[in-house]
């Protein structure tokens, strides 16, 4: 076959039926956008419900039927037998006690928890309780207190008997909250740390009820089924610096980026030093910078100029000489390169509290899905910049960061954060997703609900 | 109105611009689209498809290469994409087993309209790989990257939609003498 019949094939036109139109194509896009668009709607939803199922998964479960009734025993020491109490499920407002007059209570009482032995099975049991698993309580009334109280549903309590109902035990192992009494050779309490560092993080939590050897208080089975609960404002900063100066690029950018963001967060407090929440933040990031674009051009320069040519004997004669030279030489093109961005999101965050030498220290972690509200200027990178519409564009961020947690009054404390921030959004016009890294600064205020 | 004006326009969702570029090049590509396809139905389903993909991408176009290369490489995607769903088989051969005709002089005596009804009779494997590298100009490696299949794959499809060709063409002309 000929180059010409290859051409004449390519360069072919059929029509169509009129079932095909521009119109017909644009109704077509229409559809595909709003389908994309819902799905971006859907995903986020999605996303917020899972975040919400989660938070609302792992706090208190008052009304688990599992191990609903179990057998506490209520001694002041390892060794005595004594009667049982039979804790009700958390909905009944009030606990029974069956405890014995004779059995009472000293100020030299055991620890509820007293050793790491006796965590871990909290923890298992817990665990099982968590799966669903019924727990039985232990036969053997000589098993160890610490065993036995490990037994205890969410929200069972044992009280020791005596003229003062005093509070042996506070939160099950389930909720992870299990308090322990001020006299205490140690404790695992609140969020997972010794007394030293828990007053450090929630000096509010050593003042509590439970920590308290004061009556308890008639209306103190409320407490009970308070999740512990923290609210969180925090502000973080930081920048990022864009520098290409290659003369072997055509582009080279030279700016910097910074972001400030700013939220608001409920924290649930999932014990061990784990929290998670949710929350609400606004965000800005800005670029200031400047752009070179070279090009390589060519281009040709065309002399002339007239010689005059005298030969003897000739007639004088002029000749027109023309000259090519052709040079090739950089074009720079420079210019300045400024945008904004602006967005809301919904951050779902994660916090894990670790003592670290004396004092606290906490590693966060988010995840912030969010719509811009404001995109303007052109935005830039090492390699490109390219204008910005003004549209609504789902972003993405995440923050990971590390920092010491300090105590300001006995409700706050202020965790300072070194961070690292990924920002990212859609483009409106390319639909293609920009993404920066931002390191920088943080600063939380965190208060006990 | 020139190629940029026009891709400037569409970027900025003009009407105007988006027609002209439809009625520009709607019926090249259908043409394009009807070689690849089984029926006009599922080429101009291929067209509007590709349509809407050249409308919602052209922002991406850096105008590295010429406006209509591109949108033909579209519109082939497109088809592939149809072709793909149907799942067409496409068998491999040994890269040297395949003997290609250096030179056929008898198609050069065919007009555009019965080179086109040739092409459109070819079994669906053969057609897609015979349009992407006979005529649209496709390497066999992007062929192969394109349809998913591999190069030896695509070199013998290629091969048998010569030959194919060929006998065709010996049947038509056997037929006229």
């Amino acid at each position: 076959m000929s180059e010409f019949q290859w051409d004449q094939l390519k360069e072919a036109e059929m029509t169509y039926s009129s079932r095909v139109s521009f119109d017909k194509v644009m109704e077509m896009r229409e559809e595909k956008k709003k389908r994309r668009a819902l799905f971006w709607w859907f995903s986020s939803a999605g996303l917020l419900l899972v975040g919400l199922g989660a938070f609302y998964m792992m706090g208190p479960k008052p009304s688990s039927s599992v191990a609903s009734q179990v057998a506490l025993k209520s001694s002041s020491s390892f060794n005595e037998p004594s009667e049982s109490a039979v804790a009700s499920k958390p909905e009944k407002t009030e606990l029974v006690s069956n405890s014995t007059p004779s059995a009472k209570t000293t100020r030299k009482s055991q620890p509820i928890v007293s050793s790491k032995n006796h965590e871990s099975t909290l923890n298992r049991l817990s665990d099982k309780l968590a799966m669903g698993i019924p727990v039985e309580a232990p036969e053997d009334r000589d098993a160890p207190w610490g065993n036995q109280r490990a037994t205890a549903s969410y929200f069972d309590r044992a009280y020791e008997s005596g003229q003062n109902n005093r509070i042996a035990m506070g939160y099950g192992a389930e909720g992870s909250a299990l308090m322990g009494r001020k006299d205490m050779a140690s404790h695992v309490y609140s969020l997972g740390l010794t007394p030293s560092y828990a007053e450090w993080l929630d000096p509010f939590a050593l003042r509590h009820e439970y920590f308290d050897d004061r009556l308890l208080p008639d209306n103190d089975l409320r407490n009970r089924f308070k999740p512990n609960l923290y609210a969180e404002f925090s502000a973080y900063t930081g920048s990022h610096n864009a520098i290409n100066f290659d003369n072997r690029d055509n582009l080279s950018v030279l700016g910097t980026q910074y972001h400030a963001h700013y939220q608001f967060a409920i924290l649930k407090d999932l014990g061990n030093g784990h929290l998670a929440g949710l929350g609400l933040a606004y965000g800005e990031w800005v670029g200031n910078g400047q752009y070179r674009d070279r090009r390589l051009e060519t281009y040709t320069e065309i002399d002339t100029f007239h010689v005059v040519v005298m030969i003897p004997g000739n007639p004088v004669q002029t000749v027109e000489v023309i000259d090519t030279n052709t040079f090739t030489e950089w074009s720079e093109t420079t210019g300045t390169l400024n945008y904004k961005i602006s967005k809301v999101s919904i951050p779902l965050a994660y916090r894990k509290y670790l003592p670290l030498g004396k004092s606290v220290w906490r590693l966060s972690a988010q995840l912030c899905p969010g719509m811009t509200t404001r995109t303007e200027g052109s935005y830039f990178s090492r390699t490109e910049y390219l204008p910005l519409s003004i549209q609504r564009q789902f972003t993405f961020d995440g923050r990971l960061a590390f920092g010491p947690s300090v105590p300001v009054s006995n409700v706050w404390t202020i965790v300072l954060e070194p961070n690292l921030f990924a920002q990212s959004f859609v483009e409106a016009q390319t639909r293609v997703a920009k993404a920066k890294l931002f390191s920088g600064f943080g600063v939380s205020l965190v208060g006990k609900l | 109105m020139t190629e940029q004006e026009l891709v400037e326009g569409c970027i900025k969702e003009d009407r105007k611009c988006q027609e002209i570029l439809w009625s520009r090049y709607s019926q090249k590509l259908f043409s394009l689209a009807m070689r690849y396809c089984q029926n006009q139905e599922e080429a101009e389903d291929a067209l509007m498809e590709s349509f809407v993909k050249i409308y919602n991408n052209l922002p991406k176009f850096r105008f590295q290469s010429n406006l209509e290369t591109w949108m033909r490489r579209v519109t082939v995607n497109a088809c592939i994409n149809k072709i793909r769903a149907r799942k067409v088989s496409f068998d491999s051969i040994d890269d040297k087993a395949i003997d290609l005709p250096s030179n056929d002089k008898a198609f050069e005596r065919l007009h555009v309209e019965q080179l086109l009804k040739l092409v459109g009779l070819l079994p669906e494997g053969y057609k897609a790989v015979f349009n992407m590298y006979a005529i649209e100009g496709f390497s066999h490696r992007e062929i192969a990257q394109t349809m998913g299949i591999d190069e030896g794959t695509s070199r013998s499809q290629f091969s048998k939609a010569r030959k194919a060709l060929q006998s065709m063409l010996e049947k038509l002309e056997g037929g006229e003498s």
